[in-house]
């Protein structure tokens, strides 16, 4: 029997060929190793999905994977994974969210979902504590998200149902297609929203009414009380509850760090119309969390009048602000709004759907995109009115949507005459809202990313704007002043390398970043290590808590490696390099990424010519088998 | 002693829910809380649903072998699980929806306000559920 | 006397209970001086966004200058005429 709690201790495995689902026994050793959420994900594609499968092709895996934390009472405790190949990238793809899904898989009896195969007509999986079934999904499918969710409930007959839904984008393969989560959050990133269309997955749906039982229930009600009350003592959390993730949108602008037209510029001259007060003022409803978080930085908006007047949201996130925003130059917010709306329906991911459009803005611009090439579309900047059909023909693949349903790597491929100077993403992943030109650690960590340009694996957030108390929390006085402030590069490769390892884990448990594991920067390696140990019964001394962090990124690294990823491909477009940021703080900068680089192989223990992890570091991590096969 | 709801401070993220179930189960289990969040949708509005603890308890009332008393130092109506046959009539008999029914143990079960210092009182982020003297 | 712009961002506007404003100050006052003169002006719930418990200027707040952000070492440099102060909470993210 498995001997831990926290976990459920089973999985199920389904084989959408086949129809056949199995229960399994959660496995020890991983569990001991790599704890659960992307760990556990980033193992199985190791061992099963090689470099030979193609990301759409029925033998790569689908991973929906809890932690041993999630749904249990520390803060933030509402995450889980999505994991798979990416069809964007060719290479390791993982998705977080948040919202109520996670625990109730694991009220439901579930740690983690494994689906493998292709069904030969639309299915969807149905989990109601422990019966599970496949069923028929032909009437869904075609469906937006939130009419697939409906559907199911009503069938169902509990309102209470929680889903992971794709929309027509993830049935059409565009290449960043999102799942979206129970309530409206999104499981975006890396297309994987695509590569459960091309398994005719439509959704799975959960209903759990059991307990999540852990090892110490007095032990981890003292840890997460300690946790609560340290939290709310922070003074940023009131700021952060107000506004949430939109909050910090006037101040990255200051700070240069806001992608402007395409990365052109990193401020944004009509930021006010965009920013969290404005957005508060004009739309805004109530406050709302995910499940056990007492941040509550989610809130439900509603246009109150004009031509996207009753539009309702929630889950509009400092990312879309800027990709449906400042990137394509709209100052519309209400059009920002019935933009994001429109992607949750859709299913697509609203970064790198904005981004294909900044993209796809500027070649207009430049002229190297003209009406023959568009189907005469004529992609002026900001033009919402051009922008929305756009989402719709990216989502059905119609047209020149069809092209940019590729994403910006495949698209400038496609497109020649110089459009590849123009398509800002890292290892085929578009770069999110951050600018390393002002912010150089940011510039290290989205090249660095194992998902592509990324900045929620390294996530340093505590040199945004020189606030030192945060620093100095995690990292006592030794690093002071270089490390918090924006602009510097000095010990910047260890802040990546230890939000790298230490993310690993906030993302194996089921934590969110968003929280106090990085944002509000009070939750650090010791404090999951005891929750981990109250929670599941597992002895961890926060040394082999970070021995984990490392194991579970380098597998990633190696995964990577096994599919041709070198130090060559750790690089950032040469818009960063060669163009001084024109905007606020940032002005005159431009970053210079290989010193940083250079030190971060060092500390990593990596092979500075090739970047892979060295033989040596990866016995010291018990990742012998890897030896072997990236030899080959 | 009782509790008051302040639904308008509610986020509906169940912190509540999982506290209360914690300290009573030793386990987070929202089908054993004894605080429950009411929810028009996904995105509220919500409303913590709590035990009044009336003064002319229904529950009490309707229990055939006396099993509901009042604690007298708290003010909270508590189910003695030695008494309760398991019979669900307090369950029908709450206005509120405030009494539930353990199916494995087959007894009722309710909010005892945690001896006096209620759990969920103490965590809710943002006093969406208070207590009344 | 010197004139300076201020404008507050987030919850700091609940505290001002506004979005900017316009302050004069005596000249070479520097930005400590500038911040506790409107911790001053304003009272509760804005003092304690812009000051810490010893009075200096919070470490959380964060400060921009005409455009720059700003370092503790600067805390004590006179401002000038017309100078532009943006302020906000030091939330990080995204």
């Amino acid at each position: 029997m498995f001997p831990y709690r926290g976990y459920a201790g089973k999985c199920l495995y389904v084989d959408l060929t086949s129809g056949k689902i199995e229960t399994r026994e959660y496995d020890k050793a991983l569990a001991e190793n790599y704890l659960g959420g992307n760990g556990f994900g980033t193992r199985l594609l190791w061992e099963n999905v090689g470099p030979e499968v193609d990301a759409l092709a029925p033998e790569n895996l689908l991973i929906f994977s809890t932690g041993p934390l999630c749904g249990t009472i520390v803060p933030n405790p509402g995450r889980m994974e999505v994991i798979g190949k990416s069809p964007l990238t060719g290479i390791y793809g993982d998705a977080n969210t948040g919202g109520f899904l996670g625990p109730e898989f694991k009220f439901a009896g579930w740690d983690a979902v494994v689906i493998t195969g292709q069904s030969p007509r639309p299915v969807y999986l149905a989990i109601a504590d422990n019966q599970v079934e496949l069923r028929d999904a032909s009437h869904l499918w075609g469906l937006t998200t939130s009419q697939t969710e409906n559907a199911i409930r009503q069938a169902w007959g509990d309102p209470r149902v929680k889903t992971a839904t794709i929309g027509p984008a993830g049935e059409n393969l565009v290449r960043f297609a999102g799942i979206q989560i129970t309530p409206q959050r999104s499981a975006a990133r890396c297309g994987l929203g695509a590569v459960m269309g091309s398994k005719r997955l439509k959704a799975i749906a959960v209903r759990g009414h059991g307990p999540i039982r852990v090892a110490d229930p007095h032990r981890l009600h003292k840890v997460a009380i300690a946790l609560h009350k340290r939290l709310r003592a922070n003074p940023i959390f009131p700021a952060v509850h107000a506004h949430g993730t939109p909050g910090i949108v006037s101040l990255m602008d200051a700070l240069g760090r806001f992608p402007t037209q395409n990365f052109r510029m990193g401020s944004f001259s009509y930021v006010d119309r965009i920013n969290a007060d404005t957005l508060r003022a004009r739309a805004f409803v109530r406050d709302l969390a995910c499940f056990g978080c007492p941040v509550a930085c989610d809130k439900l908006y509603c246009v109150p009048d004009g031509p996207y007047a009753e539009t309702a949201l929630r889950s509009v996130e400092y990312e879309t602000v800027n990709a449906l925003g400042a990137c394509i130059w709209n100052a519309n917010l209400d059009a920002l709004l019935a933009a994001n709306r429109l992607c949750d329906e859709l299913g697509l991911d609203t970064i790198s759907a904005g981004r294909v459009i900044s993209f796809a803005m500027e070649l207009w611009d430049e002229e190297i995109l003209n009406l023959d090439d568009t189907g005469g579309l004529a992609l002026y900047w900001g033009d919402m009115d051009t922008v929305l059909p756009l989402l719709r023909m990216i989502a059905y693949r119609e047209g020149f949507g069809n092209l940019l349903a590729e994403g910006v790597r495949r698209a400038a491929q496609t497109i020649g005459r110089g459009a590849e100077r123009y398509a800002m993403h890292v290892k085929g992943m578009e770069i999110a809202a951050q600018d390393g030109r002002a912010q150089k650690s940011m510039g290290l960590a989205h090249v660095t990313s194992t998902r592509g340009a990324d900045h929620l694996k390294a996530f340093p957030v505590i040199d945004e704007t020189g606030y030192p108390d945060e620093g100095r929390r995690r990292y006592g006085e030794q690093y002071l002043p270089d490390i918090v402030q924006p602009l510097a590069t000095k010990h910047k490769a260890f802040l990546v390398k230890d939000g790298e390892d230490f993310g690993a884990v906030v993302d194996s448990v089921g934590m969110c970043k968003s929280g106090g594991t990085f944002v509000l920067a009070e939750i650090y390696w010791p404090d999951i290590a005891a929750a981990l140990e109250a929670a599941t019964g597992m002895e961890m001394p926060v040394e082999q808590l970070q021995r984990i962090g490392e194991r579970i990124y380098n597998l990633q690294r190696c995964y990577n490696a096994l599919h041709g990823i070198t130090r060559a491909d750790d690089k950032l477009p040469r818009r960063f390099s060669e163009e001084a940021s024109p905007s606020g703080n940032a002005k005159g900068q431009t970053i210079d990424i290989e010193p940083m680089l250079e030190e971060y192989y060092q500390l990593r223990g990596w092979d500075a010519e090739t970047g892979w992890p060295t033989a040596k570091k990866l016995r010291e991590l018990g990742l012998e088998g890897a030896i072997e096969r990236l030899q080959r | 002693m009782h509790l008051e709801a302040i639904a308008e401070k509610c986020t509906g993220c169940r912190i509540c829910e999982n506290f209360c179930s914690v300290k009573h189960e030793g386990a987070i289990w929202p089908e054993r809380a004894r605080i429950r969040i009411l929810a028009e949708t996904d995105s509220g509005p919500f409303t913590p649903n709590v035990c009044r603890q009336c003064e002319d308890a229904a529950c009490a009332a309707a229990c055939p072998v006396e099993a509901i008393t009042k604690d007298q130092s708290t003010g909270a109506w508590v189910v003695n699980d030695d008494e309760c046959i398991g019979c669900e009539n307090c369950v029908e008999a709450c206005p509120y929806h405030a009494m539930f029914f353990d199916a494995e143990s087959g007894k009722a079960f309710k909010c005892d306000l945690c001896g006096g210092e209620p759990e969920c009182v103490a965590i809710c982020p943002f006093g969406a559920v208070q207590k009344v003297p | 006397m010197i004139t300076i712009h201020v404008r507050y961002h987030n919850i700091l506007q609940r505290g001002a209970g506004t979005a900017c404003e316009t302050v004069e100050l005596p000249d070479g006052a520097s930005l400590a001086e500038a911040l506790r003169h409107l911790a001053d002006q304003h009272g509760a719930p804005l003092r304690e966004m812009l000051l810490g418990s010893d009075g200096n200027i919070a470490s959380y707040l964060v400060i921009f200058r005409n455009g720059q952000l700003i370092g503790q070492q600067q805390h004590q440099l006179p401002l000038a005429n017309d100078d532009e102060l943006m302020l906000f909470l030091a939330i990080s993210g995204g």
